[in-house]
């Protein structure tokens, strides 16, 4: 099941395999970080390869304490991982900010 | 696309040919389900895999309309079906408005208008084929009807892309800018969902989680949802997974059939515990900084220490400084085909050379940007360290444990940056390792959360545990939190201080320093060193509160005047701690600076081991008082160690090396010993295994000691018991040792044992009290106690001794070496052997000694000197006495016989009242004292 090309998005946190990611981008971010097709290795600069903590989100996620937490509770249903390495590339968080999306990275570094 | 997925999709395009219109919407509607629900291939297949059947029955349904309707139309009126058809032909209006029968009638003029146009224009038609015609319009009919149906189409078509496209880039739902939510302000409440952890193989949580996943997926598809919100699994908790669920019967239900889990072993997980669970920064994770040690864990460098350089930008890769493996292919074979096999061995860690790569594999090699920077076989090498980027995953940054061996291979490189302490304290930190996890704050001290969700939060230590401290806090961004008493990992705490606190540095390198804080920043605290006067950065957690200025015992493990062995043949004693580095006294008197990893051991000998012989053959031990007595000095002190013939010895008269010397045994001569009796307890006693000692036996009554050369006197002698048990009875001595004889019994057959002070002596057939026969006897004056001096001489203990009494010139008689080798049995300048034992001799000695003054002075000045010394206190005047004049000594000691009084005075009080007063007494020698 689990395979060594899974990834995990540094935005959401979902995990899904590379190639997912390069087919069908990102189920929760792809408006923001548009993976899908992207030639510039996308996925490689905002997908990590390298997490931990397997969460199975349900669709019922609102109820959910943990979705909430992780602050994944308004993704899509799937598995997300707890920790993600790694931080998303500067000018994707400036371009994030453009847009009023608030980045937080899911290494363990956001203090608040 | 599953199976499943697969089914329903057939089962629509079925339903797709019968009923035509609900199947539209119902395709839609499931279509944006999927869409929803699932990922967009799916979406793809059903709309390519749809249109072209749906477009097809469409085809073939409006056919089959359009032959229907003609039919009946010719049923009814043929001819004006026609002509509307033809007008159809034309005018798309016109069919739309054909259908409105009650419009007919009102507008029949115009449409006849029409009409004629059309005949105009039909006119070619109508003349030509009928049948062809109607084909045509047939044709251009379906035409229309298949873009009608294609329009609606694209309709669904534009509506399902819309929606897919919706999908795809809805707006992204995470957190905004505006709508942060601090995560303090999610903390979990009663409400929450309970958390419960599920046992299971340990290896198997995440395919479990997945599984789970899965599972509920697919209930929840099929209409039966399982009521679990959430299932997840931390690498950190082995062995279990988290189900959160509002109903535990529905965790029953989610692993009911699930292998690999014990649903038994199911614990509810205390909500104060949910951040706990998730926290994304463990406790035992160190964080990835340039500069800390880590261990690779995969290819060629596997388990070698690598100092992380750099950290790419998403932060995946790591930079890493390392000491290449690289044997240049020098030790590689080649094959029959001259093909390069490469060493399997992995080449040993040795810094770049650049010499070497050149000589060998010259090709490979480039020169890099700066100097001492080459790129060789597309790794880059600065200063011989290997660069190269590896990747996050295959860095290990837990349990690093770096040895000493690896750091000097850094060191190495590098030569003015030293080594980076704080680095290798992260690398060792270690949760399983008990010294690292000892807790080192102390209720009343000051801390700061440094990281999670209650980062900066300010509070005092009230209490803590083994890893845990509970803190109030006294200072957070929130105010709810204020005074509010928490639990916190030691791990995430540090110590806050000021500048100008007093403190003492409890961990690392600078342990037990004490300095002033003069500058805080983060983590690090810059201090200045009461010892050394120096600043010193350091970890604020190293350090607590302290007002006492503390400047000794760096290290527990030696401490000054320890015996330490350097090496196999080096002994020494430390005379100096300094920082990191001893001052050791060797046992060759050379003074050597030694940092604590060059010593090899404490030497803990026993005192039975420490013991060695003074140049006079005597025992020496721990403790005596010796001096030395060849070179200039004569220094003198008490032996502090014995290591084989070097002796360490502490003087207070010394100031250099804290007044300790070293000297070998054959140099010194014992002055006093330490304690008289501790040869009879511990170890043999070695002046019994001296050959020069042989038989003589040193008498030691009660702390009157008597070593005296030969056998002891005693021995073959007739005795009558005069107390204990035995009282009365007569025998002959067969053994004696310091305090007991054995007696044969002449009564029986049996030999007994008898404290020496139980006994009398016959002397010519008069019972003789044991002192007196030994010390008494002596002690009278050689000219006035004459009659015990015949005793003596007829003691039958040699002629010698004999010589002794009768000789008056007792300068002679002692000088006599000869004879005193008689007694011994020994060769060697045995008056001086048992010279010294006088020497370390006591009270008792003199008592004897007062009477032989001149005899013993005669042979055995400077020994008595040493002796007077220490014992009478009037060390000159002995010393006078002794070294100058041999018969003179007389006088002198009649000085000190003119003490007498004095003595009398002291009563035998202390100085005598060691315990000899009664034995005095009993010796009945008070009168002979008096006497003199």
């Amino acid at each position: 099941m689990s395979s060594r090309t899974d990834r995990a998005c540094m935005l959401c946190g979902i995990i899904q395999p590379f190639r997912r990611f390069v087919d069908d981008g990102c189920p929760n971010c792809e408006s923001v970080l548009h993976f899908q097709d992207n030639e510039d290795g996308q996925v490689q600069d905002c997908t990590s390869p390298s997490f931990e903590g397997l969460v199975a989100l349900g669709e019922d996620s609102n109820k959910s304490w943990v979705a909430r937490w992780l602050r994944i509770d308004s993704f899509v249903p799937g598995l997300y991982a707890v920790k993600v390495n790694g931080k998303l590339p500067p000018h994707f968080i400036n371009d994030l900010t453009d847009q009023n999306i608030s980045y937080r990275p899911r290494d363990g570094s956001a203090d608040d | 696309m599953s199976d499943e997925e697969k089914l329903k999709q057939e089962a629509m395009n079925d339903s797709l040919l019968n009923d035509e219109p609900t199947a539209y919407e119902d395709r839609g509607a499931k279509r944006g389900l999927d869409v929803d629900e699932d990922d967009d291939n799916n979406n793809d297949n059903n709309i390519n895999a749809g249109r072209p059947k749906n477009a097809s029955t469409l085809d073939d349904e409006e056919l089959d309309d359009g032959e229907d309707e003609d039919e009946d139309e010719e049923d009814e009126a043929p001819g004006k079906r026609r002509k509307r058809r033809r007008a159809n032909q034309f005018i798309d209006i016109e069919a739309e408005v054909d259908d409105e029968e009650e419009d007919e009638l009102d507008e029949e003029d115009e449409e006849a208008e029409l009409l004629r146009e059309q005949f105009i224009s039909d006119d070619r038609g109508e003349i030509g084929d009928e049948a062809n015609n109607q084909d045509d319009r047939l044709h251009r009919q379906f035409d229309r009807r298949r873009q009608e149906a294609e329009d609606q189409d694209a309709e669904q078509l534009a509506e399902t892309l819309k929606q897919r496209y919706r999908k795809t880039h809805t707006v992204y739902r995470g957190d905004t800018a505006d709508g942060t939510v601090s995560q303090k302000l999610l903390m979990p409440s009663i409400n929450d969902p309970p958390i419960y952890a599920i046992r299971v193989n340990p290896g198997r949580e995440k395919d479990l989680v997945r599984k789970l996943y899965e599972k509920k997926r697919t209930l929840a598809r099929k209409g039966v949802p399982l009521d679990i919100l959430t299932v997840f699994q931390r690498d950190s908790f082995k062995g279990y997974i988290y189900i959160e669920a509002t109903k535990p019967e529905a965790i029953e239900r989610a692993l009911n059939g699930v292998p690999g889990v014990y649903m038994r072993n199911r614990l509810l997980v205390p909500v104060g515990e949910y951040p706990d669970l998730l926290k994304q920064v463990k406790s035992t994770d160190v964080e990835l900084v340039p500069g800390i040690y880590v261990r690779l864990t995969r290819g060629k460098y596997k388990g070698d220490l690598a100092i992380v350089d750099n950290l790419s930008e998403n932060g995946l890769d790591v930079r890493c400084k390392l000491v290449p493996r690289l044997d240049y292919g020098k030790n590689d074979d080649f094959d029959k085909d001259g093909r390069r096999i490469k060493l399997k061995l992995r080449p040993i860690p040795r810094l770049f050379s650049e010499q070497e790569a050149r000589m060998y594999d010259g090709e490979g090699l480039q020169p890099g940007r700066g100097t001492r920077t080459y790129f060789y076989r597309g790794d880059e090498y600065i200063d011989g360290f290997l660069f190269k980027d590896f990747k996050l995953q295959f860095v290990q940054t837990n349990d690093v444990h770096p040895t000493l061996e690896e750091l000097d291979r850094f060191q190495t490189g590098g030569t003015e940056e030293g080594l980076d302490l704080a680095a290798v304290a992260a690398s060792i930190k270690n949760k399983n390792d008990p010294s690292t996890s000892k807790n080192i704050f102390q209720a009343g001290d000051k801390v700061e959360i440094r990281r999670g969700e209650l980062a900066r939060t300010i509070g005092k230590v009230t209490s803590c545990s083994l890893n845990e401290v509970s803190i109030t806090v006294t200072d957070s961004g929130d105010a709810n939190f204020v005074n509010q008493a928490i639990t916190v990992p030691a791990s995430d705490l540090r110590k806050v201080f000021v500048s100008g606190d007093h403190v003492r540095v409890v961990q690392g390198k600078h342990a037990d320093e004490t300095g002033l804080v003069i500058k805080t920043d983060g983590d690090n605290v810059v201090l200045l060193s009461d010892q050394t006067q120096e600043d010193i950065r350091l970890f604020a957690n190293y350090l607590i509160k302290a007002t006492d200025s503390y400047t000794d015992s760096f290290n527990s493990i030696y401490s000054i005047k320890d015996m330490v062995q350097l090496n196999a043949s080096t002994v020494g004693v430390i005379v100096k701690t300094e920082k990191d580095i001893f001052q050791i006294l060797t046992s060759e008197g050379r003074l050597v600076k030694v940092k604590p990893s060059g010593i090899a051991s404490k030497l803990n000998l026993s005192k039975r081991e420490q013991a060695a012989t003074d140049r006079n053959g005597s025992t020496i031990r721990v403790g005596d008082t010796v001096k030395e007595s060849l070179g200039d000095k004569k220094r003198e002190g008490s032996i502090l160690h014995i290591y084989k013939n070097a002796l360490f010895i502490e003087s207070h008269e010394i100031i250099e090396n804290l007044g300790i010397f070293t000297t070998n045994c054959i140099n010194v001569t014992t002055i006093s010993t330490k304690d008289s009796m501790v040869s009879r307890s511990l170890g043999p006693d070695l002046s019994k295994m001296n050959p020069n000692l042989k038989m003589q036996n040193p008498i030691a009554a009660l702390g009157l000691r008597a070593k005296q050369g030969g056998r002891d006197k005693l021995l073959s002698k007739d005795v009558v018991v005069t107390g204990g048990n035995y009282k009365g009875l007569k025998g002959k001595v067969v053994d004696a040792d310091d305090t007991f004889v054995r007696i044969e019994l002449h009564t029986k057959a049996k030999k007994i044992k008898v404290g020496k002070n139980n006994i009398s002596v016959f002397v010519r057939g008069e019972a003789v009290p044991y002192l007196r026969f030994i010390g008494g006897g002596n002690s009278g004056p050689s000219s006035s106690s004459r009659p015990e001096v015949p005793a003596y001489s007829s003691s039958g203990n040699g002629s010698s001794w004999g010589s002794t009494g009768q000789g008056g010139g007792q300068t002679s008689a002692w000088g006599g070496a000869t004879a005193w080798g008689g007694n011994g049995g020994g060769g060697r300048t045995p008056a001086v052997g048992n010279a010294s034992t006088w020497g370390g001799g006591n009270a008792s000695s003199w008592g004897r000694g007062a009477g032989n003054a001149s005899t013993w002075n005669g042979g055995n000045a400077s020994t008595w000197g040493g002796g007077n010394a220490s014992a009478w206190g009037g060390a000159n005047n002995n010393n006078n006495n002794n070294n100058n004049n041999n018969g003179g000594g007389n006088s002198n000691w009649g000085g000190n016989k003119g003490g007498n009084s004095a003595w009398g005075a002291s009563g035998s009080g202390s100085t005598w009242g060691n315990g000899s007063g009664s034995t005095w007494g009993k010796g009945g020698n008070r009168s002979a004292w008096g006497k003199q």
